[in-house]
């Protein structure tokens, strides 16, 4: 323990204030006592109470007792105290005397006692008195600084004035970390809408490819699935459930302002495992990414935001001496499960046969030609700093990983250089640009009869690998895997540059215009060649496909803002915009076979050209959109925000679309009758919300009756009708209604939100079934309905924190119902995929439907099954979460993060074939348990060539329980310390060890719960299908900052 | 200065935005301004044919569906809905009818969609537009009876689809009323088309080929003597009257060469592909084996019969279809008609009407003699029956004849393991069609399924 008195007189007052301080430095008594003035001490104590949350504050004997640990928030309140002191010093007359008041523009205009009033670079002040009041004697060319605690500080020049009065504004950042929203930042407990925030911490250390990959788990109503582990493949991310049908689900991606292009555009087919263009975007790149999940803060993106928006935020330069910061990372990968296959003797006992020659029996384990142990790696160096008027964030990063399937793999380099500049005082302008290219090995994917992992399954272990010269040997039923691993080529390189310019003007203190010019540009060019050494190859002397896809897309946003503070507790910021949005897309394709030698991989020499064509797409769109954010005494909040988006998808009379949204927050914890409850409770938030969202995600041009070209015949070209016409084509349209509070206790040791909502999609942008008779098998129409209402609760606590232990969790809970509504006369959607995934009213999306199996008939060995089809599964998880805890000891820090889905159901597509005991395909151990003789009582049926019962027709048999729960992250680090640290003239170093997906509990039989063949597809959930799955990776870095 | 710099960009952005929305379709084209003149026409009467060439038609898996169903091939592969053919246990699911049945459809929207444009087309050269117009009804009776025969009765679409309900949703037709419709455009046809054959395109050889097939078949249904006696007329005068002759080497015809036997094919080259070879080749030799010859039919063919080695082929032990064997470039054509089945339905047509044995016979063995087999000399008629039915099922292996000629005939039940039940003989209309199609409910369905 130790004490501080300090006695600080001036000519009207005196005051005394008394600190007493822990050993480890935490101040736990304060107290403040004005021996001529009570009042001026209360104050005092209840504004150090505003500023620094702390709970214990009696008016009665004016002391502050910290029950609080955190050390650095006292040591603050402590600086202050003593700059104020000082302050009390330090009056000095000089040349002129400048008079006026102090007052807050917080409460009433209320006279701000203790302000600190500064010559600008002396050591000269003052402060003010009980009224506001201060006088000071300056030179009149000075500049006076007017600081306070919890207050910005206004710098005002003297200009030979006698009179200067000052009205102090709020400090913000008291209000919480800024983060961003869009078009612009607000402070957490303003927010009025629901978001979720991932900041950098959550990024870094993961070596992951993507920041979907980085989102999952993190934030409570964002489901990302990896789909497959295929390198560089896409994600599915879904906020807060699937809301459409046939429209895009997948959110908005915003970065640093400007929309960018997502999704797959390859052209060599690899259904379901598509490329992912956000793989471009570093995650090491990015400072934070907002999730904007309800209406209030996603409606201003209009007619893209029903899915929700992300918003991706990149590092940006500091007023600083450069600092440099070196990454590197190096891991190795492999697979957590493999399927147990039947080896030769069991193969030949399941199909009655015996090998050619007994003593030479061949006996493939295609897995292990196929499967490998793969490395991955990213090194990264980054320089952060600047001056006052120009700072730059500049970094370069290599990232390279090999596929744990023979043949897969993905490198990519990235750079980025982000800079800021100020004009003048009133103008600021800056540049990002993020410049990458990637390489993509890719092997055919689940579907194709050409997959490496896919035949590795399926085929018997009879077959050999290679024949007696060595060569690959093609006896087995499906094309040998090690040569299509090993021989195959498909690379996709894609090359992109995502940037944007941008300029802001304060034409005057209150308003400002800006304008920002955004490009992505992503072109990406697919090589592929299958020489003769394959089997698909073979088939016709070589085949190649040369193919590229150009894709920009440029937006401008063009805004104006007005912010003020009206009578002091009107907090206001109006903005308006305009923006637009010009997409093109240019893809050319070209297939040619028969090559001379397998050397010879492009088209040039290629024999016969089979395919050869070149499409364009282009695309507008056209909004206007105003926001206008008010708080009264940062107490009630309302937000209210309306767009209007002008979309060439739709005819010239449903062009326009309106998407309004207001939300309202209540900050209960400000009003005085909470302050005087005394409970632990620093901040008390409820939030509602209602808005109205829209989705364009449609083909083009449904909306009118179209003639295509490409049916050709006889060498002639042909045209042919394309679709029914739909010209009242317009938006799907979301309703969203949401509500929550937020709540921290104990200096926010312990942060709990919970949120409600409900969203009702109408107008569903629907490609409706219709009788195949017609010669079309659907029409794009705005029918039907359907809801998504969930919960959401993230909780955050610090477990412990003491100088060298500290503890933190954090949790986050959610549960999403999706249910269909209705549909084009409530028919049914059927039949969906390997699954059978099915849209029925009154059901959620996709759910699996098909026969119901009832077991094995002992006396027969066949599945009885029920006579209808029906609900069998369901692939939507009743929960969803993460769970992760961060521990640091000394110098040691370890973060586990965990991750889960439970009670989704997943279709196991592949047993359709391993466990069918016909045809060709290796079966898995499980058909060793098989029905062989009347009596026996087994889950397995009969091994019969015909199967006249059609067992492995898609029934309940084949539904599995998929939750799970996946130690998606644990890494350990040692930071070192001081000493070490200048010897090395390092600013900070650290070593680390990290796991993804070290341990995944499961139920499930196959390779990976996490799962989905075809991952983007609205409606195929849940489905298995020789999926590749994902892998486990432990890798070793360092960080050092320079 | 600097504001009004900012303020002119403002002006500029919203400038540069007024054609924003304003954009065109790059790859097609409004259907009014479609189809305007004489090439316009052609083009879409080329997108009809093209509609032919469909995986789920012609392409490959009718004529696999009507193999596979029979004694004639089974399924080796991966593809359950075509284990299910092969069983004859197919479920109203079965993606691989579905397939069928909305790419048959496919072509009869297209169809229609020319045939209503038409009329208003100008600038053609002498008879060009009857003929377009002839092929076109040609067409959609082909289309409309290779539904017939495999579903029953289906619904009947002279129309193009408009979005109205009436029009999407039409009820099945009675069988008679589909063969009806055939015979309606059977006659338009054969007064419009061209009497030139050209290869892949239709002529009126096939126009008189189709009226053949159908009767046969509708006498089937009817036992009435004037369809034998149509089918009797328009196979002698496709035999008589287009200088047709049978290819002496019955192996040339799958060469891939242009012969004097073809009727109609559907015509694929190196840019307009299909995947037959590839589905019926060993994976030895790059294919994907889906199917294999039946083992029944491999005991029943004649090993000195000569269609044995130009229809089969063998890799190792393992048999293979060798009717289609491009597998490098995917440019098989697929005979719709050709001229041995004429003669075939000749004889058979005779042979039901009781004609003289000789007359059938005369039709029966320049078969038979081109295939290196002795003539048939017989003249009880149960033998000469069972010996047409077996030159059908050897002349066409693999041309996806037999499953419709032994339900026509009645003798799926006989013949096949898989059928036990007549409703068997019928495919199940699509599940999707019966979900989509409020005029076709579940009360619609062939009976069985």
């Amino acid at each position: 323990m130790s004490g501080i008195l300090t006695i600080i007189a001036t000519e009207k007052n005196i005051i005394v204030s008394a600190f007493i301080i822990s050993n480890w430095g935490d101040l736990i008594f304060m107290q403040i006592s004005c021996l001529s003035c009570y009042e001026y001490s209360d104050w005092m104590c209840k504004r150090v109470r505003k500023i620094s949350g702390i709970v214990f504050c009696s008016n009665q004997t004016n002391r502050i007792i910290n029950t609080n640990q955190n050390s650095t928030r006292m040591k603050k309140i402590i600086t202050s105290f003593a700059l104020l002191v000082m302050c009390f010093w330090a009056v000095n007359a000089q040349t002129i005397e400048v008079t006026g008041i102090v007052t807050s523009h917080m409460e009433d205009d209320m006279p701000l006692p203790g302000v600190t009033v500064q010559i600008k670079n002396t050591d000269q002040g003052t402060i003010t008195d009980m009224d506001g009041r201060y006088n000071i004697e300056v030179d009149g060319a000075d500049t006076l600084v007017f600081s306070y605690v919890g207050m910005l500080t206004e710098t005002i020049p003297v200009e030979n004035r006698r009179n200067i009065d000052v009205g102090l504004m709020m400090d913000v950042a008291s209000l919480g970390e800024v983060v961003v929203v869009g078009y612009g930042t607000e402070s957490s407990r303003l927010i009025s809408g629901s978001l979720g925030v991932v900041g950098e911490g959550e990024i870094r250390d993961v070596p992951m490819r993507t920041l979907d990959g980085v989102l999952q788990g993190r934030s409570a109503g964002v489901q990302i699935t990896q789909n497959s582990g295929t390198p560089g493949a896409a994600t599915s991310v879904r906020i807060r459930g699937n809301s459409s049908i046939s429209a895009g689900n997948e959110p908005l991606y915003v970065v640093d302002g400007i929309p960018v292009t997502t999704g797959n555009y390859g052209q060599v087919g690899f259904s379901g495992q598509g490329i992912n263009a956000l793989s471009d975007i570093n995650p090491n790149d990015i400072e934070s990414i907002t999730v904007l999940k309800d209406a209030s803060a996603a409606a201003i993106y209009g007619a893209r935001a029903t899915n929700g928006v992300i918003l991706i935020t990149t590092k940006r330069g500091r007023e600083q001496k450069t600092q440099l910061n070196f990454n590197a990372t190096y891991g190795v990968q492999d697979l957590e499960n493999r399927l147990e296959m039947l080896n030769a003797q069991q193969w030949h006992e399941l199909k009655g046969t015996s090998p050619d020659d007994p003593d030479n029996v061949t006996d493939t384990d295609w897995l292990d030609h196929v499967l490998r142990t793969a490395p991955i790696a990213n090194y990264e160096l980054s320089a952060n700093g600047g001056s006052e008027n120009t700072q730059f964030f500049i970094s370069g990063s290599y990232y390279t990983q090999e596929g744990i399937v023979l043949g897969t793999s993905y490198e990519r380099l990235n750079s980025r250089v982000n800079i800021d500049h100020k004009v003048n005082e009133n103008f600021d302008m800056g540049a990002s640009f993020g410049v990458s290219y990637s390489l993509n090995n890719r092997v055919e994917g689940d579907q194709s009869l050409n997959a490496p992992l896919a035949n590795a399954i399926a085929n018997p272990p009879i077959y050999p690998v290679y024949d007696e010269d060595g060569n690959y040997a093609e006896q087995a039923p499906f094309a040998n895997p090690v040569a299509i691993g090993n021989e195959a080529i498909n690379e996709a390189h894609s090359y992109r540059t995502i940037g944007n310019i941008f300029g802001d003007y304060r034409i005057l203190p209150n308003l400002t215009i800006g304008t920002k010019w955004g490009f992505d540009y992503l072109s990406l060019r697919e090589h592929s060649y299958d020489p003769i050494t394959t089997r698909q190859g073979a088939r016709s002397g070589g085949i190649g496909l040369e193919a590229q896809n150009n894709v920009l897309n440029i937006v401008s946003n063009n805004t104006i803002r007005y912010t003020n503070t009206f009578a002091d507790v009107h907090n206001a910021e109006l903005l308006a915009g305009y923006s637009f949005e010009i997409f093109q897309r240019r893809n050319q394709f070209i297939r040619g076979v028969d090559f001379p030698n397998e050397q010879l991989q492009y088209l040039a020499e290629a024999g016969t050209i089979t395919d050869a064509y070149a499409r364009a797409v282009n695309r507008g769109m056209n909004s206007y959109f105003g926001q206008l954010k008010y708080n009264f005494d940062y107490r009630y909040i309302l937000t209210a925000s309306a767009r209007f988006d002008g979309s060439s998808k739709f005819s010239e009379e449903n062009r326009y679309g309106f998407f309004p949204a207001v939300s309202t927050a209540w900050r209960v914890s400000e009003e005085n009758f909470f302050q005087n409850l005394d409970a632990p409770v620093n901040e008390l938030r409820l939030r509602a919300s209602y808005g109205v969202t829209g989705n364009d995600g449609i083909p083009d041009f449904a909306y009118m009756a179209l003639y295509g070209g490409g049916s050709n015949y006889l060498g002639q070209s042909g045209i042919y009708p394309l679709g029914l016409a739909n010209p009242d084509l317009k938006w799907e349209t979301t309703y969203q209604f949401n509500a929550g509070f937020d709540i921290g206790m104990w200096e926010d040791r312990l942060e709990i939100s919970l949120d409600y909502y409900n969203n009702q999609t109408q107008d569903l942008l629907f490609s409706r079934p219709i009788s195949m008779s017609s010669g079309y098998s659907s029409i794009t129409t705005n029918i039907g309905e359907l809801e998504n209402k969930g919960l959401e609760l993230s909780i955050k606590t610090v477990n412990v924190e003491t100088d060298d232990f500290f503890w933190s969790s954090s949790f986050n809970l959610s549960r999403n119902r999706n249910k269909v509504l209705s549909l084009y006369k409530d028919q049914p959607l059927d039949n969906i995929g390997r699954g059978s995934n099915s849209v029925r009213v009154g059901e959620p999306l996709g759910i699996f439907y098909g026969y119901e199996s009832y077991g094995v008939d002992p006396s027969t060995g066949d599945i009885v099954f029920s006579d209808e089809r029906k609900k069998i599964g369901d692939p939507n998880p009743d929960f969803t979460g993460g769970f992760s805890n961060d521990l640091a000891w000394r110098n040691f820090e370890l973060s586990v993060f965990l991750q889960f889905s439970y009670g989704n159901d997943i279709f196991n597509g592949t047993r359709v074939f391993i466990e069918s005991m016909k045809g060709n395909d290796n079966q898995t151990t499980a058909v060793l348990d098989r029905w062989t003789e009347p009596g026996d009582e087994t889950n397995m049926p009969r091994a019969t060539g015909r199967d006249p019962n059609n067992n492995n027709r898609i029934s309940s048999r084949f539904i599995e329980d998929g939750s799970y729960l996946r130690v998606k992250n644990l890494t350990l680090s040692y930071n070192l310390d001081g000493n070490m640290l200048e010897t090395l003239r390092m600013r900070n170093a650290r070593v680390f060890v990290t796991a993804q997906n070290l341990l995944t509990f499961t139920n499930y039989s196959g390779m990976d719960p996490e799962v989905n063949y075809a991952g983007d597809d609205n409606l195929v959930l849940g489905t298995d299908f020789f999926t590749y799955p994902q892998v486990r990776t432990v890798s070793f870095g360092i960080n050092v900052g320079l | 200065m600097k504001k009004i710099y900012l303020i002119s960009t403002f002006i500029i952005a919203t400038l540069v935005s007024c054609d924003v929305l304003d954009v065109d379709p790059q790859h097609s084209i409004p259907a009014d301004g479609a189809v305007n003149n004489r090439t316009d026409a052609i083009r879409a009467l080329n997108g009809c044919y093209d509609s032919f060439q469909a995986a789920g038609y012609y392409g490959r898996n009718y004529n696999a569906a009507g193999d596979l169903s029979s004694d004639i091939l089974s399924w080796s592969g991966t593809t359950a809905g075509y284990n299910q053919m092969d069983n004859n246990s197919i479920l109203p699911d079965n993606v691989i009818v579905e397939g069928i049945w909305s790419s048959i459809y496919r072509a009869l929207n297209r169809i229609n969609s020319l045939k209503e444009r038409l009329p208003e087309v100008e600038g053609f050269e002498d008879n060009e537009k009857q003929e377009i117009q002839g092929e076109l009804h040609f067409l959609r009776a082909l289309a409309h009876y290779d539904l017939a025969r495999m579903f029953g009765g289906v619904p009947v679409r002279t129309s193009s689809a408009t979005a109205d309900e009436d029009d999407l949703n039409k009820p099945r037709n009675e069988v008679s009323e589909v063969f009806q419709s055939v015979f309606d455009d059977l006659e338009v046809a054969r007064q419009n088309i061209s009497s030139e054959i050209i290869r892949g395109r239709a002529s009126l050889a096939a126009v008189l080929a189709l009226e053949a097939r159908a009767n046969l078949h509708y006498y089937s249904i009817t036992h009435e003597d004037k369809y034998l006696d149509a089918a009797l007329n328009a196979a002698s005068s496709v035999i008589d009257d287009f200088g047709l002759e049978l290819e002496q080497d019955f192996a040339y015809l799958f060469s891939g060469n242009e012969n004097r036997e073809s009727i109609f094919e559907i015509e694929y080259n190196e840019q307009d592909r299909n995947r037959l070879a590839e589905y019926f080749f060993p994976t030895d030799i790059s294919g994907r084996y889906e199917f294999a010859p039946d083992s029944v039919l491999l005991a029943d063919f004649p090993e000195d019969d000569l269609r044995f080695s130009a229809s089969i082929g063998f890799l190792d032990d393992e048999p293979y279809v060798l009717k289609y064997n491009d597998i490098e470039t995917g440019t098989d054509n697929v005979y719709v008609f050709r001229l041995a089945e004429m003669y075939l339905i000749y004889a058979e047509a005779s042979l039901l009407k009781g004609d003289d044995p000789v007359e059938i016979r005369q039709y029966l063995n320049p078969i038979v003699e081109r295939a290196g087999l002795d003539e048939v000399t017989s003249d009880d008629y149960e033998e000469l029956r069972e010996e047409i039915a077996q030159q059908r099922r050897l002349e066409f292996a693999f041309e996806g004849h037999r499953w419709f000629d032994l339900v026509r005939t009645g003798q799926a039940l006989e013949v096949l393991e898989g059928v036990t039940d007549n409703y068997q003989t019928l495919f199940p209309i699509p599940l999707n069609e019966i979900l989509a199609n409020d005029a076709i409910n579940d009360e619609d369905q062939n009976p069985g399924y």
